[in-house]
């Protein structure tokens, strides 16, 4: 019990050391851009004309930029070794369901209609990916579930329909496209946005179906789970 | 849904095993065992064996299959 507490505080200490670090690294981004745009004619700020010679009063925009960059493969790393940890692991992740609310930013797709008609972009459609967040809800259900072999089997039948539905979206789509060219989808840019909204949404629904499937695919069929 | 007659309950209450108690044996879930006394579930050959260890039964004894 005791080495249970340890080891969670010593996890905390270690979150917010790298908490720590990456407010310093932006403090210095931010001091180092404060610098250049003040003494330094807004050098490494405003893109400048190459070919680039070095000054001394490029030190501090290289160095914060610098620890920067390797905060950034610090946390990169990081995230690589959990994932692997996570994955060997014979539980599955804790995380809680309330983080798919984070779902709701597939809404955020909508906004590629207004950036489209106002400046031409259609980046935001991506967005739609977002939707597929709603399945940590489901996976946050299944949270710190022994790993055994039914549930190996199960998210393995899970996986395999969530990915053949978003193939079979993604074909049908591309049917569609073939179909509608040059009737309903006059213009280049509207071909583009459909097969942009098209692929953003089955991913989003192969994210999604394979938490949901699994989770449906543990717990049905048994009605009665009392102990006898 | 497998179609097979299973007798796991019968030879785990004869060894006083609790669902639980013989999930953490075989090293599956409680859940696992449920299914596979109820025989919804097909468990693999390694699992079988495992279970038939724990309850000190040949497999064939277990999981019957009609021939």
């Amino acid at each position: 019990m005791k080495k249970e507490v340890k080891e969670k505080e010593a996890k905390k200490k270690n979150v917010r050391i790298i908490i720590g670090m990456g407010i310093v690294c932006l403090l210095m981004v931010i001091g180092a851009s404060w610098y250049a745009v003040t003494f330094n004619d807004s050098r490494l700020v405003v893109p400048m004309e190459m070919p680039y010679e070095f000054t001394v009063r490029d030190l501090p925009m290289l160095i914060a930029v610098g620890c920067m960059v390797l905060y950034l493969f610090f946390l990169f790393g990081l995230g690589y070794v959990k994932g692997k940890r996570d994955a060997a692991a014979r539980v599955t992740r804790r995380i809680n369901p309330r983080f798919g609310i984070m779902g709701l930013m597939g809404f955020l797709g909508f906004m590629g209609f207004w950036t489209y008609s106002a400046e031409g972009k259609i980046a935001p459609f991506f967005f739609f990916i977002f939707f597929g967040f709603f399945g940590f809800f489901y996976e946050g259900k299944m949270s710190n579930t022994l790993k055994d072999e039914r549930y190996e089997e199960n998210k393995c039948k899970a996986q395999l329909k969530a990915h053949g539905f978003a193939l079979d979206s993604i074909f049908v789509s591309l049917l569609l496209l073939c179909a509608a060219e040059g009737r309903l989808l006059k213009t280049m840019d509207a071909r583009l946005i459909f097969l942009v909204v098209a692929v953003s949404c089955s991913i989003a629904a192969d994210i999604f179906l394979g938490e949901y499937l699994l989770y449906r695919y543990d717990h049905e069929e048994l009605l009665d789970e009392s102990e006898e | 849904m497998p179609d097979f007659e299973c007798r796991l309950k019968k030879y785990r209450q004869l060894k006083e095993l609790t669902q639980e108690e013989l999930a953490a044996q075989v090293g599956v879930r409680r859940e696992t065992i449920m299914r596979l006394e109820k025989a919804q579930y097909n468990p693999s050959l390694k699992l079988a064996i495992d279970i038939s260890r724990a309850v000190d039964t040949p497999i064939e004894e277990i999981f019957i299959f009609p021939h």
